[in-house]
């Protein structure tokens, strides 16, 4: 094989270090940043009626992370969200959130939290309940990335009741029962119920994190491109001055 | 005793003087004012509200945010897997007016060359793909004198006009969140291409205008886009499995069959967009598209002017500086739209996913249903009724026009008023009937013959719904149209009397292997024709009628009887001896209100017995005029919306008079006896006129692309670089696939463009 000389040696590195970048293009990076911050408010609660509210991460199936093959990056949910609460106390706000970054590939997540309060009425008398859910949703985004924050709250009698979902600064909260009140600035909703003596009922607020992230990949900016398309210019002019002499 | 039907015909004066006497019928009326066709339908087998004017917990929750998002759908390039949206193909006035690369070979036919190019009449080398068309390559199937048949063809071909799509390829997968291409393995096409370098595949058959398409009963040439939607694909109740997703408690979602009468624009938005010749890489589905869309600005990459009649309020525009998307995401502009129970569930699950990745969301999962009927909801605003045919002051009589007081000269009134005189005495207006001007628009049609609605229409709110409602003496019985949906009639053709489906029709246009158009079947094996499905009601077979609207006809309405209330008998209808009843016997509901015939004599039908005794005693009985029939259009802007025809054969109106004044191309058995008796051959007076009286059909705001006809920029592949000899390796979609050119049409505000759309031959190549 025959030798190179130093200005081919010096050629083939910029040929190599060009179609390496042209491999490896600039990602731009993606991220979100999102949660939900729960309270519950009871008000009509007589003696003889007890009231609880719990926290507990959603089973596993519930819940994902997507990671396409050859992905940089990570979503994480909150630490704290893995850890059961089995009495969070009432006006007691509790954030459930998910995170993530990430510059190359493609990401999708969910993550669910459950919310549960637990009514029961062993008074000697029905009691007139007011229930109320106070949330604040939020979602933060950089670069090619999206998040939903959706709030489902529901009873074992009537599996849809209401329903928060926010997604790129669009909040839509939807009412399925006329007991359910939505606030005006629809920051939390109101549920009111009779409990008869002896009943008991459950109601359940389930939180969804959904996150995506695909970081688009960036184009060399133009400087780099005429920069190398000049060094080869100059190369190449060089090497056809030679072309004359080599073949006289 | 004679007994005459509502017409005042005797039976047998009805047969014979159908073609020549009838110098009256319906006429062409104004549009303003009409009823769009109210959708109805059910959700999971329970009535559904559509609207939120029709009562609570509607599928669309904001009528005019689910308008907006179905025109950022419509003009999106994003929506295609290689830059094709809707309006790549209907920007010209709903329609094409493109004329390089716009060649198919013919491939819905049966003939030799249905696969192979053909030169066209300008030169032997012409045609094929890439070509750029010229004036003289026009009309493709040509006559040695263009107004007699007997001259004979001095030129045919089986190649059609229509629009360049998609270079398809084989899907894999989309962005997210940006890039206009889908991820697709793509390869040059063993048809289009130009020296085995892939071009851009093209339509079998000519795109027609959206404009109006909202009246019509079915849509596409072939009527195949369902009056019933189903939530995912053209075929109604026809796809068994059809159904959307419904979101039944936080933590459950269902699969719930979806059915949405006078909704077949939503059903047609369903084809072109998964198919591998307009828009889309093979094996793309819906929720792909979803996931492709969703978290994206609307128009990511298309300017938006700030006047838009809809999107300006959403665009990024402004004044001196108009920036490409809206400010907000599909996803948002779906939540806005439709009821959060279509969108709302916050797990995924039951909606499957694709091989190696994420599985889909229920948005995803239902995003048919919002393309489909936001598509729809956009395109029903497009109604152009604002021609002079809607402007012109009208007899408080006869409701026809009179022209004055709109700046015309007495010579030009005189021209229009024998051009009205020559449409309908040429028995025009017996097939481009009422105010959108074509039997298709059914229910618009039997809506304004009503007169049990006690309502009124036209600019002043002047003519009154009714037998007159289309025009004097019940001009409208005359076309078959009658106040309740009857979508099969019978009339005759050159093979006899048959049925067809009210709404199409053979004129002759070309050979029928060419096309078989209404006489395909479905991707279930189950054929397109109402008719035929009647047919089969007739014998019995009730599980052979998948459309249920056919169960609604009425043979009291049919044109010319199927069966008749006599004792004699005859070939081709049903009488006493063979075995009658009367319509609607099996159901127990008489078919017998405000027939166009008398209910007595002929609203009958033969029994179950009779009609298959036919089948063998006398086939003609149950014929069916199918083969190479394809849907009338409407005449309205027809001015602007060449070529014409369902192979754009023909590139003028002028083109379009000669064929019927010769009386069509290709006498075949299904061909509609009315072309025959058309006689214009020899008044050149009078075809001037009509020309005069089918450019009254203009709406000033589509040749100006006023609001409601204004859109988004748009950047159209308009060929290849090169010709139809030689083109360019080295597409950036693959090295295999030729350079393109574009046709980039700029955005237009309310206000319109200053320059005019003009007729497609204007585009057209001098020789």
């Amino acid at each position: 094989m025959k030798n190179l000389s130093n200005k081919q040696r010096l050629f083939s590195s910029l040929m190599v270090l060009v179609l390496l970048t042209l491999g490896q293009n600039a990602q731009a990076s993606s991220s979100f940043d999102s949660q939900a911050t729960i309270s519950f408010d009871v008000s009509g609660i007589g003696n003889g009626v007890t009231a609880t509210s719990a926290y507990a991460p959603a089973d596993a199936s519930y819940s994902y992370i997507f990671t396409a093959p050859e992905s940089v990056g990570a979503i994480l949910p909150a630490a704290a969200n893995a850890v059961a609460l089995p009495s969070l106390g009432f006006g007691v706000a509790h954030t459930f959130a998910v995170n993530g970054y990430a510059s190359a590939g493609s990401f999708t997540s969910q993550h669910v939290g459950w919310y549960q309060l637990d009514f029961l009425n062993e008074s000697a008398q029905d009691q007139q309940i007011t229930l109320t859910v106070n949330y604040t949703l939020q979602a933060f985004t950089q670069g090619d990335a999206n998040t939903d924050v959706i709030l489902d709250f529901w009873d074992t009698f009537s599996p849809q009741l209401g329903n928060a979902f926010f997604n790129n600064g669009m909040l839509n909260v939807t009412s399925y029962d006329p007991a359910l009140a939505i606030a005006g600035d629809k920051r939390f909703v109101t549920y009111s119920f009779n409990l008869a003596q002896g009943a008991s009922r459950s109601f359940f607020t389930d939180v969804t994190i959904n996150g995506n992230l695909q970081p688009a990949a960036v184009p060399l900016p133009a400087a780099v491109w005429s920069f190398l398309a000049g060094l080869m210019g100059i190369l190449g002019a060089k090497k056809r001055k030679k072309i004359p002499v080599k073949f006289a | 005793m004679r007994v005459t039907n509502k017409l005042g015909w005797t039976t047998a004066g009805w047969l014979f003087w159908l073609p020549i006497a009838f110098a009256h019928g319906p006429q062409p009326m104004p549009l303003q004012n009409v009823p769009i066709p109210k959708v109805l339908g059910t959700l999971g087998e329970l009535p559904v509200n559509f609207l939120p004017t029709d009562g609570r917990d509607p599928i669309v929750v904001d009528k005019q945010k689910a308008i907006a998002l179905g025109k950022a759908l419509f003009w999106d390039v994003n929506v295609g897997s290689d830059g094709m949206a809707c309006g790549s193909c209907h920007f010209h006035a709903g329609a094409d007016n493109r004329v390089k690369n716009q060649m198919n070979p013919g491939l819905k036919g049966t003939t030799a060359t249905a696969e192979t190019f053909e030169r066209l009449p300008s030169s032997i080398d012409s045609g094929g793909p890439n070509y750029t068309l010229k004036t003289t390559d026009f009309p493709t199937f040509r006559f040695n004198d263009p107004l007699n048949k007997a001259s004979g063809v001095s030129f045919a071909t089986d190649d059609v006009v229509s629009s360049s799509g998609t270079f398809s390829g084989n899907f894999t997968g989309v962005s997210k969140f940006t890039g206009e291409q889908d991820q697709c393995a793509r390869s040059a096409d063993p048809i289009f291409h130009v020296d085995g370098t892939g071009t851009r595949r093209v339509e079998p058959r000519n795109a027609p205008t959206v404009v109006n398409a909202i009246f019509n009963h079915r849509n596409f040439w072939d009527g195949r886009a369902n009056n019933t939607y189903n939530g995912v694909s053209p075929w109604g109740d026809r796809d068994p499995d059809a159904g959307v997703w419904v979101k039944t408690g936080a933590r459950s979602a269902a699969k719930q069959k979806l059915r949405l009468e006078n909704a077949s624009l939503a059903s047609l938005a369903m084809g072109p967009a998964l198919s591998d010749v307009e828009m889309s890489c093979v094996a793309r589905k819906w929720p792909n598209i979803g996931r492709k869309l969703l978290l994206r600005q609307p128009l990511q990459g298309q300017k938006v002017h700030h006047q838009d009649s809809v999107l300006g309020a959403l665009s990024l525009s402004t004044p001196g500086s108009l920036k490409p998307g809206l400010n907000t995401t599909y996803k948002n502009m779906i939540m806005g739209a439709f009821n959060p129970k279509f969108w709302s569930f916050s797990s995924t699950g039951p909606f499957g996913a694709p091989a190696g990745q994420e599985p889909y969301n229920q948005m995803e999962a239902n995003f048919s249903m919002f393309f489909g009927i936001a598509l729809q909801l956009y395109q029903g605003t497009l109604v152009s009724d604002q021609a002079p045919i809607d402007l012109t002051p009208r007899d408080p009589i006869t409701h026809l026009p009179t022209w004055e007081g709109m700046g015309k000269t007495q010579a030009e009134i005189d021209s229009l008023n024998n051009g009205l005189a020559t449409f309908t005495n040429n028995h025009c207006n017996l097939c481009h009937s009422g105010p959108a001007l074509t039997t298709a628009a059914i229910t618009l049609n039997s809506t304004l013959v009503d007169g049990t609605l006690n309502a009124f229409y036209g600019s002043d709110l002047s003519i009154p719904y009714g037998p007159d409602g289309l025009g004097p003496d019940a001009g409208a019985y005359a076309a078959g149209i009658s106040p309740h949906v009857s979508v099969v009639t019978r009339n005759t053709t050159v093979g006899g009397i048959k049925l067809m489906d009210l709404g199409f029709a053979n004129t002759g246009v070309a050979d029928p292997a060419a096309d078989p158009g209404l006489g395909a079947l479905d991707d279930f094996g189950n054929p397109l024709s109402y008719s035929d499905q009647y047919v089969q009601y007739l014998l019995g077979n009730y599980s052979n009628v998948k459309d249920k609207v056919v169960k609604s006809v009425r043979s009291c309405d049919f044109l010319v009887e199927i069966a008749k209330n006599v004792t004699t008998t005859n070939l081709v209808t049903f009488t006493i001896p063979n075995g009658i009843q009367a319509d609607g016997a099996r159901e127990g509901v008489l078919k017998n209100q405000d027939c166009i015939n008398d209910f007595a004599l002929k609203g009958n039908i033969p029994t179950i017995a009779a009609a298959n005794a036919s089948l063998t005693s006398a086939p003609l009985k149950l014929g069916v005029a199918k083969k190479a029939t394809f849907k009338i259009p409407g005449l309205r802007n027809i001015e602007l919306t060449g070529p014409y025809m369902h192979n754009g054969s023909m590139s003028t109106l002028e083109q379009v008079l000669e064929f019927y004044s010769r009386k069509g191309n290709n006498d075949n058995p299904d061909r509609h006896t009315l072309v025959s008796n058309i006689a214009l051959a020899n008044a050149p007076e009078q075809r001037a006129d009509l020309l005069a009286l089918l450019k009254s059909f203009t709406d000033e705001r589509v040749r100006y692309e006023k609001a409601p006809f204004d859109h988004p920029e748009i950047k159209v592949p308009n060929g290849h670089t090169g010709d139809h000899i030689s083109v360019t390796a080295g597409n950036p979609l693959s090295a295999e696939l030729a350079t393109e050119e574009f046709l980039v049409i700029p955005p237009v505000g309310a206000n319109g463009s200053h320059a005019p759309l003009l007729p497609f031959e204007s585009y057209l190549q001098a020789p």
